[in-house]
């Protein structure tokens, strides 16, 4: 059996460890936050699960200059508030469930708040704590779905501002 | 010559078979309900794929709480407090033709678990759903009927 001689063996470790950093990466994590988004469900509006929506482009640019779809690694929920003008605040809503769609990846429940409490004129959802948007923030647009459950008819629109904070994992 | 022609003849009628398409996978727009009868389903199109949730229940609330149910079975404990009633149950199914949507998943909320699903229409009014494990062999098909619009 041959012997490598100790210059060499370090030459090998060396090469080997190189490449597995190179393989590993570094890992990033920045907060991408969706702000102001108007979320609407047009009239008229009956009892029960209403579903409002938008529409919004997705910029990794705006968190590293050099990121891409390929360097998302994990995307969670950090957090979402629904805020409303409207005089009766959310008094009207039940319940709220958020979901994340986008057209070329699986939707995914993102929060809810169950009860929504009366009297405020905002409103903080319980992130899922197990969902990874990954998918979907290698889509160029996310379409934001609430459905909110509605306590008896209504005429008019439903409409909230809604403000969400990812926390994006970018690997280099 | 003959080949513009058949080029512009081709950019003509593209879209107008895209849209007869749209307008086809749209039938399955509506208000559906499972074989077992316990509850109904509003199926909508978000984007260009087709999404149901439940709208009806017939027993609304649980029996041990005698609050709405919730979805006390979800793998996530964080989103175990999402009421039954508005539930997205059928996810992401796209329309490939001929009366079939695919790409889907089916949620069963008695057990907390997500299946692949295939919706086949047989008629205007009548869905094959099948759930299935892996292979669509592995699963089994309910048939739901669409709830009919009346007038009041």
């Amino acid at each position: 059996m041959k012997i490598l001689s100790p210059n060499k063996s370090l030459f090998f470790l060396a090469t080997a460890l190189a490449l597995f950093t190179a393989s590993c990466g570094t890992v990033t994590t920045k907060t991408y936050t969706i702000d102001d988004v108007t979320m609407v469900a047009e009239g008229p509006l009956f009892d029960g699960s209403n579903t409002l929506q938008a529409t919004v482009p997705i910029d990794l640019k705006n968190l590293e200059s050099w990121a891409t779809p390929e360097n998302v690694e994990k995307v969670t929920v950090k957090s979402i508030t629904f805020t409303t003008t409207d005089s009766i605040g959310f008094d009207r809503i039940r319940s709220v469930i958020f979901q994340v769609a986008a057209d070329g990846a699986q939707m995914q429940q993102a929060a809810v708040l169950n009860p929504v409490p009366t009297g405020v004129s905002i409103i903080t959802l319980n992130p899922a704590l197990d969902a990874d948007l990954k998918d979907l923030f290698k889509q160029s647009a996310l379409i934001l779905v609430a459905d909110a459950d509605l306590n008896g008819d209504m005429d008019g629109n439903l409409e909230y501002k809604a403000k969400i904070e990812f926390e994006v994992s970018l690997k280099d | 010559m003959k080949k513009s022609l058949l080029f512009l003849l081709i950019a003509l009628i593209a879209p107008v078979l895209s849209f007869a398409q749209a307008a086809e996978g749209d039938k399955l727009i509506g208000v559906w309900e499972p074989s077992h009868g316990k509850a109904r389903v509003k199926i909508e199109k978000i984007g260009t794929k087709y999404y149901g949730k439940i709208v009806w229940l017939k027993e609304p609330n649980d029996p041990e709480t005698k609050q709405p149910k919730l979805d006390k079975n979800n793998t996530d404990a964080s989103q175990r407090t999402v009421p039954l009633k508005g539930y997205r149950l059928l996810k992401d199914f796209v329309y490939t033709g001929k009366g079939e949507w695919t790409e889907g998943t089916i949620y069963d909320p008695e057990n907390g678990n997500t299946y692949k699903c295939i919706i086949k229409m047989k008629d205007d009014n009548t869905l094959d759903i099948r759930g299935y494990i892996g292979v669509e062999a592995l699963g089994r098909t309910d048939v739901w009927k669409r709830l009919a619009v009346t007038s009041k």
